[in-house]
C-alpha cells in the first residue's frame, strides 16, 4: 500500500525540481514551465491529503481547480512573453529588469 | 393644516427650485433665464402675501399652523424647524419683494447671467431661511451659507474694487459668526443637550439667568457673556458701530441689485437676530444691556450722519444713511417699550422700502452716468440739473428721499416717531442727542439733493435719457409701499403687534 | 345743525383729492387741473364759511366739536398705546378755515394769471392743492402729532415751491435753507411733543388742557428743566422756526424765491402763521411754563428787527419779506404779553393785507418786463410813477398799505394796537415787559416808515427806467388780476373786525355785534376740559340738542370794574402813542421820498456802520453759513469720516491683516525651520540612507528574488522547528 509519505516525497521532488528550473533557467518559457511543476505538486498534496485524511472531495476539487488556474496563468504568461519578445526581441529573462528604478 | 403648514416649505425653497431651474437653462438663452428668475421670484413673493392673508394677527408668538419640524441631525437634537410670528412676517413680505423687484432691476447685467441669477435666488433661499429657521442650528447653518452667495455676487459682479469688498465683508460676517457659533455651542451644552437643546422657542425665557461660568479663574454671568457674543454676531451684520465699516465697501462695490438686498434685507437679519434670539433667550443680560444699545444706536445714529454728510460718493452717502437709520432701529430696541419696539421692527420694514429705492435710483442713474461723484475729486461737479434732464426720476428720487429722512405722511416717520415715544421716557438726554441725527439726516440728504439736481443741467449729464417703462415697473410698488404705509401703517402693524408685545412683556418682567 | 363727515371733511379732501388727481393729470391736461385746483379749493371754502358762521351765530362761546377715531392701536396685555388722529373745531379753528380757504381761493385765482406763462403752470397748482389741504388739515387737527404731520408736509410744499425755479442754483440753496431752518425748529417741536406725550399719554388739545388744568406737570422734570418749560419751550422752537422768529429767521427771505403768489399765500399769510397758531393752541402750555417773557422778548426784537432790515431793502419782495417777519413778531409779542385775542385777530388781520400786497407785488412784477434779459424785475430803483400805469393794483397796494402802517379804521391798526396795548399794560405791571413794549412800538414806526418808502419809491415821483416804464402795458381790470386783490383790500377795513377803534372800545362807532372776535375768541377755559366727554367719531352729532346761548359780549372780560377802568385807560394811552407813532413814520416817509426834502442818503452816511450791518442782515447768514456751517460742520463731518475710513478702518480694521502678517509670518518660519526642515525633512533624509541600502538588494532579477523568497520561506519554517 501506498503511503502518504510516498505522495508526499513525489510532490516535493517536484516541487523542488519547479524551484530549481525557476531559479536556474534564464528563458521565461523555461520557467513557466517550472512554475507548471510547483503548481503540479501543490495539486498532488491536495489529492493525497484529501484522500488519507478525511477522504472526501475538497482536495479532489482543489486539484482541478489549480489545473484550471494553471491553464489561465499560462495563457496569461504565454501573452506577455509573446508580448515582451515583440518589444525587446528576446525571452531573456535579465533583459526583464524594469521593475528596479 | 396640512395645506397651509407646507407654505413655509414651499416659500423656502420655490426660489431653490428657481436656482435648479436657471441652472438647465443653456447659457445662451439670456432672456429665458432672466424671466424664469422673475416669474420665479414673482410665485416666491405671491405666495408670501398668501402667508399674510392666512396669518392670524390675534396670535402672539409663532403660529402653530404654519410650523414644519421634521428630525435632521437627531443624534444632536437638530431640527429641521420652520415658524412664522409676527416679527418674521413683514421681514419675509420684505424679502419676497425686494427680491422680484430686484431681479428686474438686473435686467441690464450682462456678466455671466446664468451664475448671476442662480446665485441670487439661492441667496433669496438662504435669507428665507434664516427669517423662518426656528432651530439655532438651522438658522446658524442658513446665516453662514447666505455668506457663499453674497461673497461671489459682490466679487464678480461688483466694481473695480470689488474683491477687496468682497473679502472684507466675508471675513468681517464671518468674525461674528464664530462668535455665534460659540453662543449656540454653549447654549446647547448649558441647556443639558436634550431635545430642546437647538430649539430657539424651548431656549427662550430666563432659563440662563442664574448660570455662571468659569472663565480663567474667574466667574462669570453666562447670560451676560454669550449675550454679548451674540450681540456681536448680530451687531456686526446690523452694522452697530464700531463693527460698521464693511458696509461702505460692500454697499458701494456691490451690484445695484445687491445693494438693495444688502440694505434692505441682510442689514435686518441682524436686528432680527436680537429680536429672535438675543433678546429672548438672555432677557435679563439684555435689560441689563439696554443702556449700552441705546447709546450705541445713538453713535450710529449721530456718527453714521456725519460721516454721510462728508461723503462725494452718492452711494456711499446712502450706506452711511443705513447706519444712521439702522441706528434708530438700535435705540427702539433698547427701549424695551411696545413703542419701540414696535417702531423698531416698523422701521425695519420701512427703511428697506425706503433705502431699496434709494439705491435702486442710484442704480438707475449709474446706468447713464457710470459713475457717481456727488462732486469730484478734482473739485468739479459730477452731476448738476438733474431735476431738469431727469424730470420722472427726480420726482420718484423726491419721495424716495423724503421717505428716507421721515418726512410725515411717508413710511419713515411713523417708524420714527414711535422709536423716540418709545425711548424718551426712559433715555431723556439720548432722545435729544438723536433728535439731532433726525436733522442731520435731512440735511445731508437735502445738501445731496441740491448739488446734484438743481441748477443748469451740466454737459456731460445731457446725454441721459429718463427713465424707461421697466425701470418705473419696479419702483412704482416701492412708491406705493412707501406712501400707503406711511398714511395707513395698519397692515403692517397689527401683523407685529401681538409678538411684539408678548416680547415686551417677557423683557419687562426682569 | 346737522354736522355729518359730509359737512366737515370736504373742506380737507376738496384740495386734497384735487391734488391726488392733478397730480396724475397735470401733464397731459393742464387746464383741467387748474380747473380741479380752483375749484376745489372754493368749494372748500364755502364748507369752511358754513363752519365759521355756525360758531359765530349758533353755537356758545366755549363750544367745540372733538371728534376722534383710532389711526393704529398697539396695545398688549398691559401695555396701552393708541394713536389717535381727529377733528377738534372752537372758534379759532373755524376762524382759521374761515381764512386760510378765503384767502387760498383767492390766490388760486390769482395765480392762474400769474402764471399762465409758465413752463410748470399745472405743477404749481398741485402744490398749492396739496399746501392748502396740509394747512386746513394742520387747523383741524385735534393733537399735536396730527399738527406736527401736516405742519412738516408744508414744510415739504414750501421747499418744492422756493425750489419750483429749479434750473436756477440760488433756488436750490434757498429752498434747502428754508426746510433746513424750519427743521430746527420742528425737530425741538418733536421733542416737545414727546415731553407732553410722557406726561399726558396723548397729545390731544382736549388732554393736554386737562393736565395742565389738573397740574399734572407740577414737579415733573426733564433734564433738570421744569417739564412745563421743557415741552413750552421745545413748542415754542417749532413757532420760531416756522415763523421766522429770531433766531431763526434767516430763511423767510430766501423763501422770495418762490413764484409769487405762493410767496403770499405761504411765506405770508398762511404758513408761516401756523406757527403762531400753534403758540396761540399750547398757550395754556406756555404759560404753566413760565415762557410768557421769552416769548415777548423774542417777539419784540423779531418786530423791531425785522422792520430796521426793511428800511434798506430795495427788492419790493424783501421789503415784504422782512415785514412779514416783523408782523410775525408782532402776533408773537402778542402771545408773550397774554394778548391772546388780539395776537390771533393780527394774524387774521395779517393775512389779509400781506397776501393782498404780496399778490400786489407780484402784479406789478409780472407787468414789468426786461426785454434785455427777459426776466420781471423787483427792484424798486427801477420802478416809480408806476400808478398811472396801474391803478387798481395800487389802489389795492394803498389800503393794505394802511392797514399795516398802523393808520385808524385799517384792520393793522386795530389788531397791532390791542397788542401794543396789552404790551404796554404789561410792562406798567412788571419793569420785565418795557423791554418788548418798546421794541414793539419802535418796530410800528419803522413799519409805517418802510411800507411808505416801498409805497412812494414804486408808485409815485417819476419813473427810474424809463425804457422799462414804457414797455409796460396799462392795466386793464381783469377779474383774475385784480379781482383777489380788491377783494382781499376791502377786508382791510378795520370794521370787518371790530366796530371801535381800541380793545376795549376807544371810539365805538358800531355795536356789540362787530364785537365779534373779542366773544369768540377767549383763552381756553381749563377748568371746562375737566369733565369732557369724548366723542367717538361718528359724525352724527347730537349738537342739536343742546342750547347754545351766546355768552354775552362782556367789556370788561371778566375784570373788576376798577380794573377794567385801568385796563381800558392803559390801552387809550397806547392807542394814542401808536397813532402819533404811525403818522410820524408815514410823515418821515414822505419827507424823505415824496416830497424828498429829507435826503435819506445823509443818514445812510450818518451811520454808515449800521446800515452796512442791516444790509448784511445783522451777519445772521454769515455766522449761520460761513461760520457755524463752512467752518463747524463740513471740518467736522470730513473728519469724522476721514476718522471713519482713513484710521479707523484702515489701521483697526484693516490693521488686523498687519496682524495677520507677522503672525503667518511667524507661524511660516516655524513651519519652515521646525516642521518642515527638522521634522519632515529630516524624515526624507533617514529614508534616502535606507534607500541606498535597499536599492542594491532591489536588483530586479526575478529569479534573485526567487532564492530570497526560498531563504526566507526556509528559515521562516526553521524557526518553526517541527
Amino acid at each position: 500500500m501506498i503511503s502518504l509519505s510516498s505522495y508526499l516525497f513525489i510532490s516535493f521532488t517536484l516541487f523542488i525540481a519547479g524551484i530549481a528550473v525557476m531559479i536556474a533557467r534564464k528563458n521565461i518559457i523555461a520557467m513557466m514551465l517550472g512554475i507548471e511543476l510547483i503548481l503540479n505538486s501543490a495539486a498532488l498534496n491536495f489529492a493525497a491529503y484529501t484522500r488519507f485524511i478525511n477522504n472526501n472531495l475538497e482536495g479532489h476539487l482543489m486539484s482541478l481547480f489549480i489545473i484550471v488556474i494553471a491553464a489561465a496563468e499560462a495563457a496569461v504568461g504565454l501573452a506577455i512573453v509573446i508580448r515582451f519578445f515583440q518589444i525587446k526581441e528576446t525571452i531573456h529573462i535579465d533583459d526583464a529588469a524594469q521593475l528596479q528604478s | 393644516m396640512q395645506a397651509s403648514s407646507n407654505l413655509l416649505n414651499w416659500i423656502l425653497w420655490t426660489p431653490f427650485i428657481g436656482v435648479i431651474g436657471v441652472l438647465l437653462i443653456p447659457k445662451s438663452k439670456e432672456n429665458l433665464i432672466r424671466w424664469w428668475a422673475l416669474v420665479n421670484t414673482a410665485i416666491t413673493f405671491v405666495l408670501t402675501l398668501v402667508l399674510y392673508s392666512k396669518f392670524d394677527t390675534s396670535v402672539p408668538g409663532m403660529q402653530e399652523a404654519f410650523n414644519v419640524k421634521i428630525p435632521w441631525i437627531s443624534s444632536f437634537n437638530i431640527f429641521y424647524n420652520l415658524g412664522v410670528d409676527g416679527i418674521s412676517l413683514p421681514m419675509i413680505i420684505l424679502t419676497g419683494l425686494l427680491f422680484m423687484l430686484c431681479i428686474l432691476s438686473s435686467w441690464t447685467v450682462t456678466k455671466q447671467i446664468k451664475g448671476y441669477f442662480a446665485l441670487f435666488l439661492f441667496l433669496q433661499t438662504t435669507v428665507f431661511g434664516v427669517f423662518f429657521a426656528l432651530d439655532f442650528f438651522l438658522f446658524y447653518v442658513y446665516w453662514e451659507v447666505m455668506l457663499i452667495p453674497m461673497f461671489f455676487l459682490i466679487g464678480i459682479w461688483g466694481g473695480e474694487n470689488r474683491e477687496y469688498a468682497a473679502v472684507k465683508f466675508f471675513l468681517y460676517t464671518f468674525f461674528g459668526s464664530i462668535l455665534m457659533l460659540v453662543g449656540m455651542v454653549a447654549l446647547y451644552y448649558a441647556s443639558g443637550k436634550g431635545v430642546d437643546s437647538f430649539s430657539i422657542l424651548a431656549l427662550q425665557g430666563g432659563r440662563f439667568s442664574d448660570l455662571t461660568i468659569e472663565l480663567f479663574g474667574t466667574t462669570l454671568s453666562f447670560s451676560k457673556l454669550f449675550f454679548i457674543f451674540l450681540f456681536i454676531g448680530f451687531a456686526i451684520k446690523v452694522p452697530v458701530f464700531p463693527f460698521h465699516t464693511w458696509l461702505p465697501h460692500a454697499h458701494v462695490q456691490a451690484p445695484t441689485a445687491v445693494s438693495v438686498i444688502l440694505a434692505g434685507v441682510l442689514l435686518k437679519m441682524g436686528t432680527y437676530g436680537f429680536l429672535r434670539i438675543a433678546f429672548p433667550i438672555f432677557p435679563g443680560a439684555s435689560v441689563h444691556f439696554a443702556d449700552a444699545i441705546a447709546w450705541l444706536g445713538l453713535i450710529n445714529v449721530i456718527y453714521g450722519a456725519f460721516c454721510a454728510m462728508a461723503q462725494t460718493d452718492v452711494k456711499k452717502l446712502v450706506a452711511y444713511s443705513s447706519v444712521s437709520h439702522m441706528g434708530f432701529v438700535m435705540l427702539g430696541l433698547a427701549a424695551m417699550t411696545v413703542t419701540g419696539m414696535n417702531g423698531a421692527v416698523l422701521q425695519m420694514f420701512n427703511h428697506g422700502t425706503s433705502t431699496a429705492m434709494m439705491f435702486l435710483l442710484i442704480g438707475i442713474l449709474y446706468e447713464r452716468s457710470h459713475h457717481r461723484w456727488i462732486v469730484r475729486p478734482d473739485g468739479s461737479k459730477g452731476f448738476g440739473g438733474l431735476y431738469t434732464q431727469l424730470p420722472k426720476f427726480t420726482i420718484i428720487f423726491i419721495i424716495a428721499m423724503f421717505a428716507s429722512m421721515g418726512l410725515p405722511g411717508l413710511s419713515g416717520f411713523i417708524s420714527e416717531a414711535l422709536i423716540f415715544l418709545g425711548i424718551y421716557e426712559k433715555y431723556t438726554t439720548i432722545t435729544v442727542l438723536a433728535l439731532i441725527g433726525l436733522l442731520l439726516g435731512a440735511a445731508y440728504l437735502l445738501w445731496m439733493f441740491k448739488r446734484m439736481f438743481f441748477g443748469d443741467v451740466i454737459e456731460e449729464c445731457k446725454s441721459y435719457t429718463d427713465m424707461n417703462a421697466r425701470e418705473i415697473a419696479f419702483m412704482v410698488p416701492l412708491c406705493v409701499a412707501v406712501v400707503v404705509f406711511g398714511i395707513y401703517p395698519s397692515p403692517v402693524l397689527n401683523v407685529m403687534r401681538a409678538s411684539v408685545g408678548k416680547l415686551v412683556s417677557m423683557l419687562a418682567t426682569y | 345743525m346737522e354736522y355729518t363727515i359730509s359737512t366737515i371733511a370736504p373742506i380737507v379732501l376738496l384740495p386734497f383729492f384735487a391734488f391726488v388727481i392733478n397730480a396724475f393729470i397735470v401733464k397731459r391736461f393742464t387746464t383741467l387741473a387748474v380747473i380741479i385746483s380752483c375749484g376745489s379749493v372754493i368749494g372748500s371754502f364755502f364748507y369752511a364759511a358754513r363752519v365759521f358762521f355756525d360758531f359765530l351765530n349758533v353755537f356758545s362761546a366755549d363750544y367745540y366739536i372733538h371728534k376722534t377715531f383710532t389711526w393704529f392701536d398697539l396695545s398688549y396685555g398691559s401695555f396701552p398705546f393708541k394713536m389717535d388722529m381727529g377733528i377738534y373745531i372752537d372758534n379759532m379753528t373755524a376762524t382759521m378755515l374761515f381764512m386760510v380757504t378765503g384767502v387760498a381761493s383767492l390766490i388760486h385765482i390769482f395765480s392762474t394769471y400769474y402764471m399762465r406763462d409758465d413752463k410748470r403752470y399745472g405743477r404749481f397748482f398741485v402744490y398749492l392743492s396739496l399746501f392748502t389741504s396740509a394747512m386746513l388739515a394742520l387747523v383741524l387737527s385735534e393733537n399735536l402729532i396730527s399738527v406736527f404731520i401736516f405742519w412738516e408736509l408744508m414744510g415739504f410744499c414750501s421747499y418744492s415751491l422756493i425750489g419750483f425755479y429749479y434750473e436756477k442754483e440760488g433756488a436750490g440753496n434757498a429752498s434747502m435753507k428754508a426746510f433746513m431752518t424750519t427743521r430746527v425748529g420742528d425737530v425741538f417741536f418733536l421733542l416737545g411733543i414727546l415731553a407732553i406725550w410722557s406726561v399726558v399719554g396723548s397729545v390731544s388739545f382736549v388732554d393736554i388742557y386737562q393736565a395742565i388744568g389738573m397740574g399734572k406737570f407740577n414737579g415733573l422734570y426733564a433734564l433738570g428743566i421744569p417739564l412745563a418749560t421743557f415741552a413750552g419751550f421745545s413748542v415754542f422752537m417749532g413757532t420760531i422756526g416756522k415763523s421766522a422768529q429770531v433766531p431763526l429767521q434767516v430763511w423767510l427771505p430766501d423763501a422770495m424765491w418762490g413764484p409769487t403768489p405762493c410767496s403770499a399765500l405761504i411765506h405770508a399769510a398762511t404758513m408761516v402763521a401756523a406757527g403762531v397758531y400753534l403758540s396761540l393752541r399750547c398757550y395754556p402750555l406756555m404759560e404753566a411754563g413760565n415762557l410768557t417773557t421769552l416769548i415777548a422778548y423774542i417777539g419784540g426784537i423779531t418786530a423791531f428787527g425785522a422792520a430796521t432790515i426793511a428800511l434798506v431793502q430795495t427788492d419790493i419782495k424783501a421789503v415784504l419779506a422782512y415785514s412779514t417777519i416783523s408782523q410775525l413778531g408782532y402776533m408773537v409779542l402778542g402771545v408773550g404779553v397774554g394778548s391772546y385775542n388780539a395776537a390771533f385777530m393780527h394774524l387774521i388781520t395779517h393775512a389779509v393785507f400781506k397776501a393782498c400786497l404780496f399778490l400786489s407785488a407780484g402784479s406789478v412784477i409780472h407787468s414789468l418786463h426786461d426785454h434785455h434779459t427777459h426776466a420781471h424785475v423787483q427792484e424798486m430803483p427801477r420802478m416809480g410813477g408806476l400808478k398811472n400805469k396801474m391803478p387798481y393794483t395800487f389802489l389795492a397796494m394803498l389800503f393794505c398799505t394802511l392797514a399795516i402802517a398802523g393808520i385808524p379804521f385799517f384792520s393793522g391798526f386795530v389788531s397791532k394796537d390791542r397788542i401794543l396795548g396789552d404790551a404796554l399794560l404789561m410792562a406798567l405791571d412788571n419793569k420785565v415787559y418795557w423791554g418788548p413794549a418798546l421794541l414793539g412800538f419802535g418796530g410800528a414806526l419803522l413799519t409805517a416808515f418802510y411800507m411808505f418808502r416801498m409805497m412812494f419809491l414804486t408808485f409815485f415821483g417819476e419813473p427810474r427806467d424809463k425804457e422799462l416804464y414804457d414797455h409796460t402795458k396799462k392795466e386793464t381790470l381783469s377779474w383774475n388780476r385784480n379781482l383777489p386783490l380788491l377783494i382781499l383790500s376791502l377786508f382791510t377795513l378795520g370794521l370787518f373786525y371790530s366796530g371801535s377803534l381800541t380793545g376795549q372800545g376807544f371810539i365805538k362807532v358800531a355795536g356789540e355785534k362787530f364785537e365779534w372776535f373779542q366773544t369768540l375768541i377767549v383763552k381756553p377755559n381749563l377748568a371746562s376740559f375737566n369733565n369732557r366727554q369724548s366723542q367717538p367719531f361718528s359724525f352724527v352729532n347730537n349738537s342739536s340738542t343742546e342750547t347754545f346761548t351766546k355768552s354775552k359780549y362782556d367789556s370788561n372780560h371778566g375784570l373788576s370794574a376798577e380794573k377794567a377802568h385801568h385796563v381800558h385807560h392803559i390801552h387809550h394811552i397806547g392807542a394814542l402813542v401808536s397813532i402819533v407813532i404811525a403818522f410820524s413814520g408815514v410823515f418821515i416817509a414822505t419827507m424823505m421820498y415824496f416830497w424828498r426834502s429829507w435826503n435819506p442818503g445823509f443818514w445812510v452816511s450818518l451811520f454808515s456802520r449800521w446800515y452796512r450791518a442791516l444790509q448784511n442782515k445783522y451777519y445772521f447768514d454769515d455766522v449761520y453759513i460761513k461760520g457755524f456751517i463752512q467752518k463747524g460742520l463740513l471740518p467736522l463731518n470730513n473728519l469724522l469720516a476721514f476718522i471713519d475710513m482713513g484710521i479707523y478702518d484702515r489701521y483697526a480694521i484693516d490693521g488686523w491683516e498687519k496682524v495677520n502678517r507677522v503672525l503667518f509670518t511667524m507661524a511660516n518660519w516655524f513651519d519652515n525651520i521646525i516642521v518642515d526642515t527638522v521634522a519632515v525633512d529630516g524624515t526624507g533624509a533617514s529614508v534616502r540612507f535606507f534607500n541606498v541600502i535597499l536599492r542594491t538588494i532591489q536588483s530586479g532579477k526575478i529569479q534573485f528574488y526567487f532564492i530570497v523568497i526560498i531563504l526566507v520561506l526556509t528559515g521562516y519554517i526553521w524557526t518553526l522547528n517541527i
